[in-house]
């Protein structure tokens, strides 16, 4: 029996299908209060009176938090501690919490929250990272927390890449092209919205359960705010209604609220957004500005490349350095390039701190070094596809970043497969002939190919661990217990496909239980596409270790090996009647990476996932309509170890792509997001995804992976969305260079 | 958040109207809800009271004659409107337009009484109803009226009905089997989603007859004014869509919001006239077909 490969049903899919799965909003816990954050209503101000007197008398309400209620240290712990869990004397962007309430009931708690009375000294905000970058602009950032504050008070970081020599580079091109491509706001719209409840527990402990990704972070930064040893912290991961990053570094922040509110109230606390506060108060992507000049031989052979970008980081750090820290080792593509100079910058504006969004900080320059691929081709009449194929990278070579490819590079085949899969010649000739007998609409194909380092890499390679725990119980079902998390991607069905597959089991003996930091140990955050590699490598180790002493136990009983998996139940026994110890414990660690941060040079990962993405798409040229009309989606991200859930995390990609680069758009005035919830603002709908997008996987397998798998969960977004932006300047014969490309700058780019 | 309301359900109209008269201005009829519940939630509405009509069985009554035309009763859903095979083939416009509101669950509650009297500038059943010249049927306590719909939208969320009338039910006339009707509908997405504009017209090729209604690009919904002179089916439509683009520009007043700009609204108008005539007079088929 093999269930790797398989498109084995996801164990947890029945209960969320019939609505059974428990959310945090799901659940309660006796004497539950209900929390409400008092949040500033300015991008920029001074606090000058925190009036909460009105609040504490209403009836229902049990009690408030100011920031000098937080037994710990104030702050949201991430990467730097800049960010507040209260803000105490200056509020940095609208939604900022300021003071917190519980109430014994929702709507008292919504009632109480209209009576705080929070005066401010409004101070002049700067929203734009360009403007915030000028002399003279307001200062965002706290001072400890901007890493280029030498520079410019509101720079928290600058990362360069510097390889070869540019300049030569450039001199020995035949041709150079250049572009400056900007991107928007990408909100998660995950279906279930933030949330956390936190219960205090005997002998001062707490318990938080919580939407999240990431519950080892929650338990590091709930400890930090409540000052408690990380022992006296446990955190539980409720079914979680997607992510896509926005549960990465957000639910550290819900949940140190709920668990300040908790812990004065010795009471459990519950604290879900709703989807308005969720909307306008949490991460999204980093809006960006990137500036790119490539120079390429007669042949397409690219000699070197010039990258300037710029991420709206929002007011505090969060995420940004290590989402900057992506950017600039993905700006240079799926490509060689021997002469290389990339210089990335995060600025701090008075604007919601931006985050985790699947693809973390490569999207924004995906868009960028793939639309230069295109100005190259054309500028050479050169094929789009042939261009991209001749600068892949393959086994041997080295990366941008001077990384030397041992095996497990997939690019070419993802090109060559999407070349075959969407009949490419054909296809660029029907469109041809399609838009030569229709004066009103336009068809276009576009092509895109992407890398993506798998897992953490060399920004923090002390998280690219793992641990699993598993138990043979004494029916001979299993028990399993892993530190990375279930958000709707298909690690359930990946991880009890692996642990069954080795133990010879059907799926339903055996049980992944829900995501306990006490179960196992720090295994990092479920980010990065890491989940299945690294908890996967992890329960490989585990059912190792634990097949031996079945193996042991079965030769004393006189079982021969090919009997294990049918008379298991008796093995188990066994271990039960002879106190045999039935439960081992499973730990995986990436291999190692190095990066100099003086060059950015180095090895930042220790795999990369490719993908090549074709679209084709039609617009409408009076109105500038745009209808997604085809999709060829090509991914090599090593072994595929479930096809159903890989494929539709490959779909939902497309989808999400196309988004981002067609329909979903925030706009912001003075530091305001004008965006309410999904009548503002608009995500594709079923409707909006091509009919019948062609899904295939090159396996280039990664030799230390379980089974030979990478990382695949944020790939396809990265890919789609350039493939349709592409396909969108094909069809129109226009330069495209902003997102969204909504009908009227579609309409816009036709007039110019 | 919901505030604290009554809830009746009324087992007669005159028990309905009843109820509204006594709260005085701070009741509302509700139907499917999904208007009303969502303005409550958002704080745009606070009645005191709800009062359910969907009790009330003759309300929930749909008849169709190509004779006598369609009544439709004020309770029935929407999806119930698209699945009728009379309003399918003798008011396709209408059915086209029912069918764009919302999803499908949302269509099993919303009715088009309440899509008119939430009076919102983009009601997609508006467009199609103004060119059939419908009529509603309202019930008070000062007795029953008729309502045309051309005369029911006062400004954006505002109707001519006075707080203790009820839509019993909107007529339709009959139209000659030669009458066609159109409407078309601007969307950011292919999935459910307001219009960014919407329009909708009829004609008879055996009259030359020919009304257009436009939505989303004023305040209410608006009829155009009419061209004043038999319109014959090959009459040249870059023209004729030049007179109506004409015509319609006196009454919509297109303003920018989070769905799109005035700019944007304007470029579309003569298209949306232009695809609209060819779907009335050369049956062309700009629509996504009704599954
Ligand atoms: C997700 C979603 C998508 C939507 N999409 C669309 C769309 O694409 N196009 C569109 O046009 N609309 C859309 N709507 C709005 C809404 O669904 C429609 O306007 C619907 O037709 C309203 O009908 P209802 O029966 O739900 O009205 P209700 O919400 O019950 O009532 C609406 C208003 O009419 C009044 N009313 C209702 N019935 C009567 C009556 N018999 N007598 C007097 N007053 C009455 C109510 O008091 C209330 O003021 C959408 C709504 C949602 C929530």
């Amino acid at each position: 029996m093999t269930l790797i490969g398989a498109g084995v049903p996801r164990p947890d899919a029945a209960d969320k299908v019939r609505g059974e799965a428990r959310f945090v909003d799901d659940l309660a816990f006796p004497g539950m209060l209900h929390a409400r954050v008092i949040r500033s209503p300015i991008p920029h101000g001074r606090i000058l009176r925190v009036d909460l007197s009105r609040v504490a008398t209403h009836p229902r309400v049990h009690c408030t938090v100011t920031p000098d209620d937080v037994p710990g240290e104030n702050v949201v712990h991430v990467i730097y501690d800049d960010q507040p869990a209260l803000a105490s004397d200056v509020v940095r962007y609208v939604g900022e919490p300021v003071a917190l309430l519980a109430a014994e009931d929702r709507e008292s708690a919504r009632e109480a929250e209209t009576l705080a009375r929070v005066d401010y000294e409004a101070l002049p905000a700067v929203s734009d990272p360009l403007e915030a970058l000028r002399p003279g602009a307001p200062v965002v950032a706290v001072p400890a927390a901007a890493e280029g504050r030498d520079e410019s008070p509101n720079l928290f970081n600058r990362m360069r890449l510097v390889k070869g020599d540019v300049k030569r580079g450039f001199a020995e091109a035949d041709v150079i092209v250049e572009g400056e491509y900007r991107t928007g706001y990408q909100e998660h719209a995950y279906l279930e919205t933030q949330g956390a409840i936190a219960v205090p527990e005997e002998q001062g402990a707490i318990t938080i359960y919580g939407s999240l990704q990431c519950p080892f972070y929650v338990q590091g930064a709930v400890a930090k705010v409540l000052g408690l040893p990380l022992a006296k912290v446990r955190v539980v991961q409720t079914a979680t209604g997607g992510a896509f990053g926005g549960k990465e570094d957000v639910p550290s922040q819900v949940a140190s609220l709920a668990a300040l509110l908790a812990w004065k109230a010795r009471r459990a606390v519950k604290l879900v957004y709703d989807r308005e506060e969720d909307v306008l108060t949490t991460s999204k992507r980093h809006p960006s500005v990137v500036r790119y000049k490539s120079g390429a031989k007669k042949d397409g052979t690219l000699t070197a490349i010039e990258v300037d970008f710029v991420y709206n980081a929002g007011a505090y750090q969060t995420l940004s350095s290590a989402v900057l820290w992506r950017g600039l080792l993905t700006a240079a593509g799926p490509y060689r390039v021997p002469n290389v100079g990339i210089d990335g910058r995060s600025v701090a504006t008075h604007t919601v701190p931006n985050g985790a969004f699947r693809g973390f900080g490569s999207p924004q320059v995906i868009f960028a070094h793939e639309s230069q691929m295109d100005s190259l081709a054309e500028r050479l009449g050169m094929d789009r596809l042939e261009i991209r194929r001749r600068n892949a990278l393959r086994v041997g070579d080295e990366t941008a970043c001077g990384q030397k490819l041992k095996e497990s590079v997939g690019v070419l085949e993802t090109i060559e497969r999407a070349r075959e899969l969407s009949r490419w010649e054909d296809r660029l000739r029907a469109v041809a002939a399609f838009n030569a007998s229709h004066p009103h609409r336009r068809r276009g194909v576009g092509v895109s190919s992407v890398l993506y380092g798998v897992g953490l890499g060399a920004k923090s390679p002390f998280l690219d661990k793992a641990g699993a725990y598993l138990k043979l119980e004494a029916d001979g079902s299993v028990t399993l217990a892993v530190g990375t998390v279930e958000m709707g991607q298909g690690l359930t069905a990946a991880l009890s496909q692996i642990a069954c597959d080795a133990l010879g089991i059907r799926i339903d003996r055996l049980q992944l239980t829900p995501v306990d930091t006490t179960r196992v140990p720090d295994s990092g955050p479920t980010v990065a596409s890491r989940g299945t590699l690294m908890s996967g490598l992890a329960v490989l180790d585990a059912v190792k270790k634990l097949r031996a002493r079945i193996l042991d136990a079965s030769n004393g009983l006189g079982i021969p090996e090919e009997e294990i998996p049918a008379r298991l139940n008796e093995i188990a026994r066994s271990f039960f009647l002879r106190n045999l110890d039935p439960a081992v414990e499973g730990w995986a660690h990436a291999e190692p990476v190095d990066w100099d941060p003086e060059t950015g040079l180095g090895n930042p990962y220790f795999v990369y996932s490719y993908a090549t993405h074709v679209a084709e798409v039609e617009v409408d040229l009076t109105t500038g309509e745009i209808s997604l009309e085809d999709c060829v989606a090509v991914h090599d991200s090593g072994k595929i170890l479930n096809q159903g859930t890989a494929s539709g995390q490959v779909e939902g990609g497309i989808v999400q792509g196309l988004g981002f680069a067609v329909t979903e758009e925030i706009a912001e005035k003075d530091g305001r997001l004008k965006v309410k919830g999904f009548t503002t603002y608009r995500i594709p709908t079923i409707r909006d995804a091509p009919p019948s997008p062609t899904v295939e996987f090159v396996e280039a397998l990664y030799s230390p992976g379980p089974f030979g798998a990478k990382g695949l969960g944020e790939v396809p977004l990265m890919a789609a969305h350039a493939a349709i932006a592409r396909a969108i300047a094909h069809a129109i014969g226009k330069a495209v260079s902003a997102y969204p490309l909504s009908p009227e700058r579609v309409r816009q780019a036709l007039a110019s | 958040m919901l505030g604290e309301f009554e809830y009746v359900r009324a087992k007669t109209i005159k028990g309905g109207y009843s109820l509204l008269a006594k709260a005085g201005g701070e009741a509302a009829v509700l139907a499917g809800g999904t208007d009303l519940l969502v303005n409550i939630r958002a704080g745009k509405a606070s009645p005191r009271l709800l009062v359910d009509m969907k009790g009330v069985k003759s309300l929930d009554r749909l008849t169709f004659s190509p004779k006598t035309g369609a009544l439709i009763g004020a309770s029935v859903p929407l999806n119930t409107i698209v699945e009728n095979r009379g309003i399918r083939t003798r008011y396709p416009g209408l059915a086209e337009a029912a069918w764009t509101v919302g999803s499908y669950q949302i269509r099993n509650r919303a009715t088009i009484a309440g899509n008119l009297c939430n009076a919102s500038p983009a009601a997609d059943t508006a467009p199609p109803l103004l060119v059939l010249d419908a009529i509603l049927e309202v019930a008070s306590p000062r007795g029953e009226r008729e309502v045309p719909v051309r005369s029911l939208f006062v400004d954006s969320k505002k109707t001519s009905l006075s707080f203790d009338e009820v839509v019993t039910a909107i007529r339709i006339p009959p139209v000659p089997a030669t009458t066609r009707t159109a409407f078309l509908k601007r969307q950011r997405v292919k999935g459910h989603d307001l219009a960014i504009l919407n329009v909708a017209g009829r004609y008879d090729p055996a009259t030359g007859d020919l009304q257009i209604a436009i939505g989303s690009c004023a305040k209410t919904p608006v009829l155009v004014p009419p061209l004043g002179e038999p319109v014959p089916p090959d009459a040249p439509i870059p023209e004729l869509a030049r007179r109506l683009e004409a015509l319609a520009i006196q009454v919509v007043h297109p303003i920018s919001d989070l769905r799109a700009t005035a700019e944007y609204r304007r470029a579309l108008l003569p298209v949306f006239i232009r695809r609209l005539l060819e779907a009335l007079l050369q049956q062309s088929d700009h629509r996504e077909a009704i599954r």
